[in-house]
């Protein structure tokens, strides 16, 4: 079985957002990026599912041009096929076109049995990107996987409302896979990472479509959300306790 | 040539989610607005299934273009988005904060790199497909067209094997009162907050960094990557408030805040502030709540 994991990576949130002119989105430093949450639980779960079967074998597929450290974070959990995706950076906003290129470039190559990605693909996705990439390939789509059962049985699970729904890893599904307790990445063995750096990713074309949309603003803000005044209050703590919860107490009029 | 703007009642989500936003929409342009509504499909019919049943409506009631199609703001309306913007060649622009139709012309503002930037995308001529919040008690605005479709048969779905969970707490959907975690808790505190949401009939949340330390499952998680929620109240223990999560809170909640950091941004945000460390703070908060003196 074959595993194409793919990223994008994401602008490490430690550091400011590079300032924002006009219409474009900030400049992607290949410094500043480091890889979601989502993505490394997807890394994570393909990992398991190769511990569990030594003749399984991981691919990844980086968007973008500038992700080479992110290639060599990816090549130390052993994965030797890394390739960079030259898609435009300016163009990362619109998830269709994202989807397109990399839909192009999965149908040029051998099929891979099974592809992960996170639950948002980047720092501009909000969840489209994955199921868009299901569709635009024609395969099924499980989404927002938390856990992976490994063996001659293997399966994908995720919660969902009072229910654990659970699929086959069946040749030809896109999985999007979300954080969880069970899924956090591990640390790549030292060795592993010596021989990432010996290695190099390769860098291909991408296929991107024609605009139909454009992005005409973006722009950085602190928060959505409107300031108001604040009533803190005033020690001891036995009496803000008691304020606190009389106030909590009368607003749901017990 | 205005662009019209159609409502998909899909899912098993709540029925007005994207009807109260496309009838807010159609009333701040003052126009009207259409629905379209599934009928006969099972309670956990899949994302695509939906699509397929409602791509077919799209092409049978051909729709004069430019058109916005609004899906409900969840997960399941992300996913059929995607779904359906294949399958009726739409353009889809996933979740927007807000939109201005002019025209043919469309604006749609999104949130983007954890919620530290908006994006302002531009489009026009062409049929979209969105997601808006849900707006609490929206204006008026007139009814257009209402296209009832029936499902008689379904396509396959993905086969599923579900397995119950057993207890589980109350839902953050539709919960009237929320109270909720972030990374500077532990498990104990966790198991505080669920006791305290108990005693007020409430549900647990959690962010993003709570879930990532495993002390609360993904389906807790509240903000930007997590769930949208819009409870009356917002009980943030230990939380920050991130740009990120604050997304994920309604703008009309109202927060009451407990931090150990008197300078904790949540405090910008909150009608009350409990300025404590947890560990004190949450048993008597929970015996006050058991015991009131």
């Amino acid at each position: 079985m074959n595993i194409l994991v793919v990223f994008t990576g994401i602008l490490d949130p430690k550091w400011p957002l590079p300032r924002m002119s006009g219409d474009a989105l900030p400049a992607r430093a290949a410094d500043k990026l480091i890889l979601s949450p989502f993505e490394e639980a997807a890394l994570e779960l393909a990992l398991r599912l190769r511990d569990a079967n030594p003749e399984i074998k991981i691919s990844a597929l980086i968007c973008g041009a500038e992700t080479e450290k992110l290639a060599f974070a990816i090549g130390s959990y052993r994965i030797e096929d890394v390739t960079r995706l030259a898609f435009d950076p300016a163009r990362l906003w619109d998830a269709s076109a994202l989807a397109s290129a990399l839909a192009a470039h999965i149908k040029s190559n051998a099929a891979p049995d099974l592809i992960f990605l996170g639950r948002e693909v980047g720092d501009c996705d909000d969840g489209l990107l994955a199921p868009l990439l299901a569709v635009q390939l024609g395969r099924r789509f499980f989404g927002l996987a938390q856990d992976v059962r490994t063996g001659a049985d293997a399966a994908l699970m995720r919660e969902r409302g009072d229910f654990a729904e659970w699929t086959r890893c069946a040749p030809g599904l896109v999985v999007s896979v979300t954080n969880d307790r069970r899924n956090r990445l591990r640390r790549p063995l030292m060795k592993n990472v010596q021989e990432a750096r010996k290695r190099a990713s390769a860098l291909v074309e991408a296929s991107t479509p024609a605009a139909n949309a454009r992005l005409a603003a973006a722009s950085e803000r602190a928060s959505a959300r409107r300031k108001m005044p604040c009533r803190k209050l005033e020690e001891p703590l036995d009496a803000q306790i008691a304020d606190f919860a009389d106030a909590l107490k009368r607003e749901i009029g017990a | 040539m205005s662009i019209r703007i159609v409502a998909i009642c899909a899912g098993d989500e709540a029925p007005d989610d994207a009807l109260s936003s496309a009838a807010a929409l159609a009333a701040s342009h003052n126009t009207t607005y259409d629905i379209v509504r599934v009928a006969g499909l099972p309670a956990n019919a899949s994302s695509e299934q939906w699509a397929q049943v409602c791509a077919e409506a799209f092409q049978k009631n051909k729709f004069d273009a430019p058109c916005l199609v609004l899906a409900p703001p969840s997960m399941f309306g992300l996913e059929f988005s995607a779904y359906l913007a294949t399958f009726a060649s739409l353009k889809a622009l996933g979740r927007c904060e807000t939109i201005e139709l002019d025209g043919n012309k469309l604006r749609a503002t999104r949130s983007a790199f954890g919620g530290r930037a908006a994006l302002t995308i531009e489009i026009a001529d062409t049929n979209c497909i969105a997601q808006l919040r849900p707006v609490q008690d929206p204006p008026y605005a007139a009814k257009g067209q209402t296209i009832e479709i029936s499902a008689p048969s379904l396509p396959p779905s993905l086969p599923i094997e579900r397995v119950a969970l057993g207890e589980r707490q109350a839902n953050l959907e539709g919960a009237s009162l929320i109270v909720s975690g972030g990374r500077g808790l532990d498990a104990e505190g966790f198991a505080l907050l669920e006791e305290i949401a108990a005693q007020l009939g409430g549900a647990v949340g959690a962010s993003l960094p709570a879930v990532d330390a495993g002390l609360a499952p993904v389906s807790r998680q509240i903000g930007q990557s997590g769930k949208f929620v819009t409870p009356r109240i917002y009980v943030a223990i230990g939380l920050s408030g991130t740009p990120q999560h604050l997304a994920g809170i309604g703008e009309a909640v109202r927060i009451f805040a407990l931090n150990k950091d008197p300078d904790a941004p949540i405090f910008d945000f909150a009608e009350i502030g409990l300025v404590a460390d947890w560990r004190q703070a949450l048993p008597l908060l929970r015996d006050r709540l058991a015991n009131p003196r």
